[in-house]
């Protein structure tokens, strides 16, 4: 299976939360969300639904 | 590439079980208010599985009933016909096609998807004051075309599920890629073969795409309903991606953060009690 890890834009949530060790959760969202990521769509639920979750640093 | 034809979709799709009569006279009076609570009833209860699936959902928390529902009859008078229908609708469909080892198609991922789609839009209907009880039924029905092809032909979908994971490809992009056709564009074809209305036919044929217009759609309605359902995770399946979301269909239902909170509170809320209730 083709798992490359996207690049991540400057701009972007996981960038805003560089810092903090990542959760489960985050890194699912990232998953579910990596055909995003990794053509760099805009999809607003991008940011709503780690806010949603009560993610660190969104 | 293993290329299918429309009308072999359409010949085979004729072959597989068909929904029961109850399920499609259901669907086709979607929107029509001339049926009675009596004649709803009735045709309810002579369908045994279904009766006793209906009365499972009306008793679940989805519809925080304060009394045990229990006869058809009670759940009329106490669900309402809209609400009645739309729930005997999810049970029928639910038990319509045989969860049948094919290629790693997981049956229960695909429902709990479908029906958190379908409670996504339920509670997205709400939102932007549009008919619930058929964004609900949208929601089940929305990959029909995905359910069609697996079971009317299993080994080329298993080799497209094959192509989808070797790839890590969007599930629209490996039927393209192997069958030449898509579970949208097979999905309208059999929403038309059953004589679904239009409107059906149209927000099932371009979930994935909606069409261009000024206001919003059934089709706006299903496409972000869906989309908000694969990034919920409610299939829970390891694979699972969020598909290209449609920013005009986006514009166009006006969503803001707040309102998406509350489809989301709404539609977990009651997706744990809906696929027990439909799933056992």
């Amino acid at each position: 299976m083709n798992t490359d890890t996207p690049v991540i834009d400057a701009d972007s949530p996981e960038a805003a939360r560089a810092d903090i060790p990542p959760t489960p959760q985050w890194l699912r969202l990232q998953r579910l969300f990596r055909h995003t990521l990794k053509v760099g769509e805009v999809n607003p639920l991008l940011l709503i639904v780690p806010q949603y979750r009560q993610e660190p640093g969104t | 590439m293993t290329l299918i034809q429309a009308d072999t979709v359409i010949a085979r799709v004729c072959e597989l079980p068909a929904l029961s009569a109850v399920v499609m006279e259901l669907i086709q009076s979607l929107g029509d208010d001339d049926l009675s609570a009596d004649q709803l009833a009735k045709k309810i209860s002579n369908d045994q599985a279904l009766a006793a699936k209906t009365l499972r959902l009306a008793n679940s928390s989805f519809y925080g009933m304060s009394r045990q529902v229990t006869s058809i009859t009670d759940a009329t008078a106490i669900l309402g016909l809209r609400t009645l229908r739309s729930v005997a609708m999810a049970a029928g469909l639910a038990g319509s096609f045989p969860a049948t080892a094919s290629g790693g198609f997981d049956f229960k991922a695909f429902w709990r998807h479908s029906i958190g789609t379908a409670l996504c839009a339920r509670a997205l209907a709400t939102a932007v004051r549009r008919e619930e009880e058929i964004a609900f039924t949208l929601g089940l029905l929305h990959d029909i075309g995905r359910l069609a092809l697996v079971t009317a032909f299993p080994q080329q979908f298993a080799k497209t599920l094959a192509h989808q994971r070797a790839n890590d490809l969007l599930p629209l992009d490996a039927e393209r890629s192997v069958l030449g056709t898509d579970h949208a564009a097979v999905g309208g074809m059999i929403a038309e073969h059953w004589r679904f209305s239009p409107a059906i036919v149209q927000a099932i044929a371009h979930h994935h795409a909606p069409t261009d217009g000024d206001e919003a759609s059934l089709a706006d309605l299903l496409h972000v309903a869906d989309n908000m359902a694969h990034a919920l995770d409610m299939s829970q399946q390891e694979d699972d991606t969020v598909p290209p979301l449609s920013m005009a269909a986006w514009s166009r239902l006006a969503l803001d953060e707040a309102r998406c909170t509350q489809v989301f509170r709404q539609a977990e809320a009651q997706h744990e009690s809906v696929c027990q209730a439909l799933l056992m």
